[in-house]
């Protein structure tokens, strides 16, 4: 298993078996209607050609238009946002403008698909991730100082994966 | 109007797979989502075709039961069953690319030259340990790489500059040894793509092949028709070409124009379509 695994598009299976059951066709990235999911060009043969997301680039806007395109398995057929377990914000404090003091930014709590569940506003005004997060990205893409950055499920240790709604 | 030749009409059909390849990522840009995929699992209005090796890969390794892939790789080989390996002289967009990369270097019309049988063999295993070490050690579809059509629609898919010097190289790769050699070796010697349709070509005895009518053939030593076939396959035996034929028709056209003893058939066994010799 590759040592950094990147984000994947939602309703991913776990990295290893993703791997595995990916056979790079490419459908999810041409079913994307908003160009988040590219296929990935890389010297590292084991990833080479399957999707990835890069939210500073374009985040997933969770339209989950692309897991019923898969036809391997690889993207599990989910259409519920919540389901999309791709990973998780976490929001670096010292670079949030409004953790530092100088403006009350809110723009990842707006802008964010889960609103309010996902991130929420401590005092009204803190932004605190929750584990309600998918890992989407939005947030990263958005915010104005890059304060936040998005951990791909493969990269998180078991007891903070997001939970699977029962 | 003349029919077209079966020439024209394979260029044509070659070459509409190559703009399509190119013209998919678009179409499904714009909002066309009827048509979508590569040469490892294509989806067209509704109906599936995959690459038969990358689904196998997938299974072997995952042990998991993708229908849609397995069904695409059931429409695939259940083509190549009736029609041969047609995919690679019809469709595949590096045949395409070889075959002519081969005519502009000149010097395959006419001089017949014997390819080796062993090719076919390197190929097949080539495939089969790729596929066992996929499956026994849990890897992900890696023969995948070895597929020039995959690299071709890698072009596109990939997009930006990425898109064009990766995909680019291994497709420039592939072809500067192809005509550096002056033959088709990718096809013969490296493809494992194509293992499984030929394969499937052969499991039925009643495919399209070429047939080999030895009384009407009026070439003594002389043989145009080995010398027009880019992968070096002698149609002028009792079995044709061989299970490597990929049905291009290339031998039958320049057999047309001389005795016509090669043409297509599906008519079964050899021994029951050999017309009885004059003496």
């Amino acid at each position: 298993m590759p040592s950094v695994s990147p984000l994947r598009p939602p309703g991913a299976v776990e990295e290893g078996e993703f791997l595995k059951r990916c056979v790079q066709c490419g459908r999810c990235a041409q079913v994307c209607p908003y160009g988040s999911v590219t296929l990935e060009w890389s010297l590292d043969v084991r990833t080479l050609g399957t999707p990835v997301i890069r939210p500073r680039l374009v985040p997933c806007w969770l339209c989950m238009r692309c897991p019923p395109a898969c036809p391997t398995g690889a993207l599990r057929p989910v259409t519920e946002r919540a389901q999309a377990r791709m990973g998780l914000a976490v929001l670096d404090r010292k670079r949030c403008l409004t953790y530092e003091g100088s403006v009350f930014c809110k723009t990842c709590h707006e802008k964010c698909p889960l609103r309010g569940r996902a991130i929420e506003m401590e005092m009204g005004l803190f932004p605190v991730i929750t584990n309600q997060c998918v890992g989407c990205g939005v947030c990263e893409s958005v915010c104005p100082v890059q304060a936040i950055v998005t951990l791909p499920q493969g990269c998180l240790p078991e007891e903070y994966r997001p939970e699977d709604p029962a | 109007m003349r029919r077209p030749s079966l020439r024209f009409t394979r260029r044509v059909v070659q070459a509409a797979v190559l703009a399509l390849m190119a013209l998919v990522p678009t179409l499904n840009a714009m909002g066309f989502n009827r048509l979508g995929g590569n040469f490892f699992y294509f989806e067209a209005f509704g109906i599936p075709f995959a690459d038969p090796l990358a689904a196998l890969q997938v299974l072997v390794s995952s042990g998991s039961w993708g229908w849609r892939l397995l069904a695409g790789a059931g429409c695939a080989l259940a083509l190549a069953t009736v029609l041969g390996p047609v995919f690679c002289s019809w469709a595949c967009p590096y045949g395409l690319l070889s075959e002519i990369g081969l005519s502009l270097r000149g010097g395959r019309p006419g001089r017949a030259r014997r390819g080796s049988p062993r090719a076919f063999g390197v190929r097949l295993a080539l495939a089969g340990v790729g596929l066992g070490l996929v499956g026994l050690l849990g890897l992900p579809p890696l023969l995948n790489h070895l597929s020039q059509p995959g690299w071709y629609a890698r072009l596109w898919q990939v997009g930006g500059p990425d898109g064009l010097w990766g995909p680019g190289l291994a497709l420039a790769g592939a072809l500067c040894l192809d005509v550096a050699a002056g033959r088709r070796v990718w096809c013969r010697w490296l493809c494992p793509q194509s293992v499984l349709l030929a394969l499937a070509g052969r499991a039925n005895p009643w495919s399209l092949r070429v047939r080999f009518l030895p009384a009407r053939c009026a070439c003594g030593k002389d043989s145009p028709c080995h010398g027009a076939c880019t992968l070096e396959l002698d149609p002028r035996r009792p079995q044709g070409p061989g299970p490597e034929c990929t049905n291009c028709g290339d031998c039958v056209a320049a057999c047309a124009q001389r005795g016509r003893a090669l043409s297509f058939t599906a008519a079964g066994p050899a021994g029951s379509t050999r017309k009885p010799s004059k003496d």
